[in-house]
């Protein structure tokens, strides 16, 4: 789906393109919006090509309680909580996980050819094997579908539990009947006994003390804390023999032979025969890239007639944690299948939330919540996306939203001019105002009126509907004009501003209102997406906390009196997507 | 392209469904069970095989060419069987005619159009078989997969995930994998027979 314009985000401070606030503003004195003196340098530029990497939607950013700061994936780390099969949502301990691989070790497993979980199956054995066998079940794994069974490899069961255990004995009695077939010399060296090999190998390696000659003394694997870290990332080893390995730095060799795990090229099937039987089968029975990375068993499959069932793959659970302070911002239930959350500090909840739409003074009185893209259930019911007009003037109307308790004290700053290559005017009539306190969830729906300016007395749905829409009763008051200086409407824990925006130009050989400072490549004409209009707003976010005497403050550490009221500054910068200037 | 306006040109016919008596061309197998909540019209006639199952809300359309189902069949909720489009193979005689062998499972939502489809196929939910197609014999269309207009299916083909195509070889090779599935749909059959009321009086002309 298009994007739908206009929409906002919110750049995180980890990234050095969101440079400090333009003028230092005194935390303690109260600052008039002329104070803030913007700094071409160092406005947030979205056209700059790294600014994709720093915006974010509110939705996907955390909020670190502890640091006072925005969380983007960028900082914050991923933890392990726990892991589990998808199939049966039984959890494996970790201990398991670094022992028998992350796949689940119960009766689950994939369809090597569509994906899809195979189905524990029950076929009476009749007919073929005439009458002696015929009260005898076997059981086969079946694909609910692509109807792909086991008896495609000729695979069946006599029990229908412990599939994992039956697959792998059938496995090897395969795989051993298939090497005493082949020549002696053309031995293939199967990839788990390869693996199985070359771990021994290494452990060997790493408890000997007495090491032989290293023949590949340039080979990355060479030194022994190299390949530990290696080896416990894929598996894990005694703690002891890391800490021996680490004491005595010798050099250590390859593996040399298949014994060890040297796994060479064989010709056991040659080159012609796999291509003659290329051209007989075709394209569809040959396996695709993703097939043979489906499970170690079908790494050598070339054909899909070759694949066996994928044991199922294990999810992990995971929590985030701050990069900074290492709290957690989220930490889901250890609990399979639970969807709830311990701990999930989320940005929304946390810091004003920016909003803007187009400023229409003469308001469809009662339409005003489905002109909301959100409110849309289908694609071609969306509006087709209106293009700006350079040089025309347009009025936005800019919604200031707070998520806390505490009444917020906001002055937005935005450049005169926006960066980029198209140079848009820009000017926000009233900077500095106030934004009440959030409350329960429907509070400001029921008591909407009793803040605001008009008092229409219908209250019920449309009340909490302009409530929750941001849109406060605009009929009312179609003849008003918006005033530099003036909030345009306001309710329990919203406000909302007037905005006006000239677009500049879009056509090759603009002359800049501004010269920028960071002109890169200015010869070419706009580059990709350079004529969306995109408007940075730093917003300075200020409010009182009450800190009761006696209440654990925890590890925050403040100089003020323990009975005074912290005083709370939080600054970050907002990117308005407006929409595209026409060119 | 051309696909997809055909394909809302049915949906919009379906909602205001055209219900001309077909009654006088039908021919309903007296053990077929057609739910009273089922669709049957056009005028080009309907013939329905012995024990076939028709569900409530399934549509069955022959205003464009005559449609035949063959015994032991089951078409689900919301299915429809019968060509939008008034051409043949070959542009020839058989105009927009649909036959469905034996023992073939329509799951709900489907659409069907073809011009045959083989026995014992399993066509998934929602899935769709365009105008024109031939399927073979115990073919499998994947739930939301789509058979083109006039596509030739051979007999066992499985067609699942993006469009993918493959050859059911345990079907092909093995009786018994494929008597166990004709002996599933008859069982599947035998439950909906008692679950569901016969309304095939209103087409029969009784
Ligand atoms: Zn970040
Ligand atoms: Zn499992
Ligand atoms: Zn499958
Ligand atoms: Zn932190």
């Amino acid at each position: 789906m298009a994007i739908q314009y206009p929409f906002t985000s919110y750049a995180c401070p980890c990234s050095d393109l969101t440079s400090p606030p333009p003028s230092t503003v005194n935390r303690r004195t109260s600052f008039h919006p002329s104070a803030i003196q913007l700094d071409e340098d160092q406005t947030f530029n979205p056209h700059s090509p790294r600014a994709n990497h720093a915006l974010y939607p509110l939705d996907h950013l955390l909020y670190c309680d502890e640091c006072d700061a925005l969380r983007c994936p960028r900082c914050w780390t991923e933890e392990v909580l726990y892991w589990y099969c998808p199939m049966c949502l039984f959890e494996v301990p970790s201990s398991a996980v670094k022992g028998d691989g992350n796949r689940c070790s119960r009766s689950c497993y994939t369809c090597p050819s569509c994906t899809s979980q195979l189905a524990v199956t029950q076929i009476t054995g009749r007919k073929e094997d005439g009458d002696a066998t015929a009260d005898r079940d076997t059981y086969i794994l079946q694909c609910p579908y692509c109807d792909w069974s086991s008896l495609e490899i000729d695979l069946q069961f006599d029990r229908p539990t412990k599939i994992t255990e039956q697959i792998s004995r059938l496995r090897k009695a395969r795989t051993t009947a298939e090497q005493e077939k082949a020549a002696p010399d053309a031995k293939p060296l199967l990839h788990e006994d390869a693996f199985a090999n070359l771990t021994t190998f290494y452990k060997e390696q790493l408890s000997d003390t007495t090491d032989p000659q290293n023949p590949y003394s340039n080979s990355p694997y060479s030194s022994p804390a190299n390949l530990a870290r290696i080896m416990s990332l894929y598996g894990g080893l005694p703690y002891n023999a890391l800490k021996k390995s680490k004491e005595k730095p010798q050099p250590m060799r390859e593996a040399l032979q298949p014994s060890e795990g040297l796994r060479t090229y064989t010709d056991a099937d040659s080159d012609a025969n796999i291509i003659q039987q290329m051209q007989t089968l075709g394209w569809d029975r040959t396996t695709s890239a993703h097939q043979r990375n489906s499970a170690p068993t079908n790494d050598d499959a070339r054909f899909t007639d070759q694949l066996w069932p994928a044991a199922a793959p294990l999810c992990t659970r995971r929590g985030k944690r701050c990069k900074a302070c290492r709290q957690f911002l989220t930490r889901p239930e250890g609990k399979v299948g639970s969807m709830k959350y311990r701990i999930r500090l989320l940005a929304v909840n946390h810091i004003p939330r920016l909003s803007i739409r187009p400023f229409l003074p003469q308001q469809q009185t009662t339409g005003a919540p489905t002109t909301n893209p959100a409110f849309h259930l289908r694609a071609e019911e969306l509006p087709t996306p209106e293009l700006l007009q350079p040089y025309q003037t347009k009025q936005y109307i800019l919604t200031v939203r707070n998520p806390l308790f505490e009444s917020v004290h906001i002055s937005l700053a935005t450049p005169a001019t926006t960066p980029g290559k198209v140079a848009s005017r820009v000017t926000i009539l009233c900077p500095t105002f106030t934004v009440g306190p959030a409350g329960e969830l429907w509070d400001d729906a029921l008591a909407s009126t009793s803040n605001s300016s008009t008092t229409s007395g219908d209250g019920g749905r449309s009340a909490a509907m302009a409530s929750l829409t941001g849109s406060m009763a605009e009929s009312s008051m179609a003849d008003r004009q918006p005033e530099a200086g003036k909030i345009w409407t306001k309710t329990r824990n919203s406000t909302s501003v007037v905005m006006e925006i000239v677009p500049g130009s879009v056509g090759v050989g603009t002359t800049r209102i501004v010269s920028g400072a960071e002109e890169h490549d200015d010869t070419g004409g706009a580059g990709e997406d350079e004529d969306v209009l995109e408007v940075p707003v730093y917003v300075r976010a200020e409010w009182e906390v009450e800190v009761k005497l006696g209440e654990s403050t925890g590890k925050r550490k403040f100089d003020a009196d323990p009975g005074a009221p912290l005083r709370k500054e939080l600054g970050y910068w907002v990117v308005l997507s407006v929409g595209r200037i026409a060119s | 392209m051309a696909t997809k306006s055909k394909r809302r040109l049915s949906n919009t016919t379906t909602t205001a469904p055209n219900l001309s008596a077909p009654s006088a061309n039908c021919k309903l197998h007296s053990t077929a069970i057609i739910a009273d909540k089922a669709q049957l019209t056009g005028a080009h006639g309907i013939e329905i095989g012995e024990g076939t199952f028709v569900h409530p809300y399934a549509r069955i359309d022959a205003e464009f060419g005559r449609v035949v189902i063959g015994r032991g069949c089951i078409v689900s909720e919301k299915a429809v069987v019968g060509s939008r489009v008034s051409r043949g193979v070959d542009g020839g005689e058989d105009e927009g005619v649909v036959v469905i062998g034996d023992g073939v499972g329509i799951e709900a939502g489907a659409s069907v159009a073809a011009i045959r489809v083989g026995e014992h196929c399993m066509i998934e939910v929602n899935a769709r078989v365009g105008a024109g197609a031939v399927l073979g014999r115990w073919c499998r269309v994947g739930a939301c997969c789509v058979v083109a207009e006039g596509e030739v299916l051979e007999d066992f083909t499985v067609v699942f995930g993006d469009g993918r195509r493959r050859i059911d070889a345990v079907a092909k090779g093995r009786e018994d994998v494929r008597d166990a599935r004709a002996k599933a749909r008859e069982m599947e059959i035998e439950v909906l027979r008692t679950l569901v009321a016969d309304g095939s009086m209103r087409w029969r002309g009784g």
